[in-house]
């Protein structure tokens, strides 16, 4: 009995916890901000990208040292997956909104592009290209190598005949 | 003239299509081969979607980021949840689409099962041999073609092709032996594995291989190419001076092993589009359909039979708004076409045709 409590107890601490990292403004947070500055801009000017994760390590790091509430982003991932809330969206800040595809507009003599978000034009790239401005062109984040450590899927299916090979084989059957 | 029903769309901005294939095993599952910011520079995605004409809907299932652009796709067919890509820094990468992105590994994004880095410049093509199933080949602007095996770490085979890019090699839908290229040099050259590649040459002044047939095609960059399904070595072709045109190519089969021909009868031709065709591909259910995308912006279907009358125009598609890049006919829903496009989109529709 009182061990479940404490566990329950722990839990909710713990998830408490997570809300309010969760909620927390650290976009106006100018001591975080600069703090974040000064981890990423030495990684950015030597020519690395910043991925999510050493963001979110860093918020992590910082709501722990103020709120003196223990926490990590691992365990931030795990709660709101746990949670059902999925990707954290301020995960992905270079990530184009996916458009809908069930937009009604996608039925319009347009294709439906009307409200589609504008690329960067071929110009405007072409342009930061032979200024030197590489830095500046979107949708550049650095994939690492290597290969998938997961077990690849066993092959169950023959693959269908195709439409010439099952003709040919009609006509001289 | 009667309305046709609008196109299914799906869109993937901000990631410019190059390519579209269809799952030769899933009837509505296709891939888009992908670049940001138009292939210039950034990175690729390749996007597994489930599609069809006949529905409204079409759902993104899944999408892998690459370092560099992704120019071309080619489905397994040997294990329905394999896929081969061709990238702009000369790599190719062995996807199996089963693999998901977890919540324990993000922001690590989805690897590759394999990857081979042995083009010199951008990988432009790969096509999965439909005869030897074990087999795929991909072509690359270092003007070789190199023929790999799944299952092995480096090529099998390597074919100095051109002396310029190859943007394109198919094998044969009906003899194991050939494959044929097409290149920024004008030419389709027919490739007879049979014949021994010459000894590996001091870098890039290594001889060319020599081409079982060198058709002289189209005066200047042919960009796409396709076996004709129901007529051995018939082979349409496209590019830069914006015709279809239609080569018989018979003539290196009754030639033999070893034989260095130089010819190709053509059939007929195609005039109509305003700008470069990008893709041609025929219809795998009628021997005298055949499809063109172009920069023009539209994606055209014809007929074209040898005999008179000559090669008809039957349906121009025009709802894209960029470079129309890609074509692809279903396997499974015939008369089904899925055209994808510099606008980012990939629409998939039933061409008007009869």
């Amino acid at each position: 009995m009182s061990t479940q409590s404490q566990s329950l107890g722990s839990d909710i601490t713990a998830s408490s916890a997570y809300e309010g990292f969760n909620s927390y403004d650290f976009a106006s947070d100018e001591t975080f901000q600069q703090g974040l500055s000064s981890i990423i801009g030495p990684i950015q000017e030597g020519g690395g990208s910043v991925d999510d994760s050493t963001v979110g390590r860093a918020k992590a790091f910082y709501f722990s040292k103020v709120t003196g509430q223990d926490i990590s982003w691992d365990g931030y991932l795990a709660w709101r997956e746990a949670n059902g809330l999925g990707t954290p969206s301020s995960a992905h800040p270079t990530q184009e909104p996916e458009p809908k595809t069930t937009d009604p507009s996608v039925s319009t003599g347009s294709g439906g592009m009307d409200d589609a978000p504008l690329p960067m034009s071929f110009s405007a790239i072409a342009e930061l290209i032979s200024t030197g401005n590489l830095h500046l062109v979107p949708n550049n984040k650095l994939i690492p190598d290597g290969l998938n450590s997961q077990e690849p899927s066993k092959p169950q299916q023959k693959v269908p005949r195709k439409p010439w090979e099952a003709a040919i084989d009609g006509s001289t059957a | 003239m009667q309305a046709r029903p609008p196109p299914t769309v799906l869109r993937t901005v901000p990631f410019a299509h190059y390519s579209v294939a269809w799952s030769p095993f899933h009837p509505n599952l296709i891939a888009l081969a992908s670049a940001a910011n138009f292939g210039l520079v950034g990175n690729g995605r390749l996007h597994l979607a489930s599609i069809g004409a006949m529905s409204p809907e079409a759902h993104l299932n899944k999408s892998y980021d690459t370092q560099d652009g992704l120019y071309d796709s080619a489905w397994s067919e040997i294990h329905e949840n394999q896929i081969v890509t061709a990238s702009g820094d000369g790599s190719l990468k062995l996807w199996d689409i089963t693999l998901n992105v977890s919540i324990h590994t993000y922001p690590s994004p989805d690897l590759p099962i394999r990857a081979w880095h042995e083009h010199t410049r951008e990988a432009f093509s790969v096509d999965w041999s439909n005869i030897e199933k074990e087999l795929f080949a991909s072509s690359s602007w270092d003007g070789t073609i190199k023929i790999w095996s799944p299952d092995r770490p480096s090529s099998i085979r390597t074919i100095a092709a051109h002396s310029t890019c190859a943007y394109q090699a198919l094998f044969s839908p009906h003899s194991p032996h050939h494959i044929v290229s097409c290149s920024t040099d004008g030419t389709l050259k027919i490739f007879d594995l049979r014949t021994p590649t010459p000894a590996p040459g001091s870098g890039p002044l290594a001889a060319p291989a020599p081409a079982a047939l060198t058709v002289p095609a189209q005066g200047t960059e042919v960009l796409s190419l396709d076996w004709n399904k129901y007529r051995p070595f018939t082979i349409a072709c496209g590019g830069v001076d914006r015709r279809v045109t239609i080569w018989d190519c018979r003539m290196v089969n009754s030639a033999g092993p070893g034989a260095a021909q130089v010819g190709g009868l053509l059939q007929s031709e195609m005039r109509g589009h305003e700008y470069a065709v990008r893709k041609v591909q025929w219809s795998p259910h009628h021997a005298d359909i055949i499809a063109s995308a172009s920069y023009d912006m539209t994606c055209r279907v014809w007929t074209t039979s040898a005999a008179p009358p000559q090669p008809t125009l039957r349906s121009i598609h025009d709802l894209h708004t960029e470079f129309v890049v890609g074509c692809a006919w279903s396997l499974f829903e015939e008369g089904v076409l899925a055209s994808c496009s510099w606008d980012c989109s990939v629409h998939v529709y039933r061409p008007d045709i009869m």
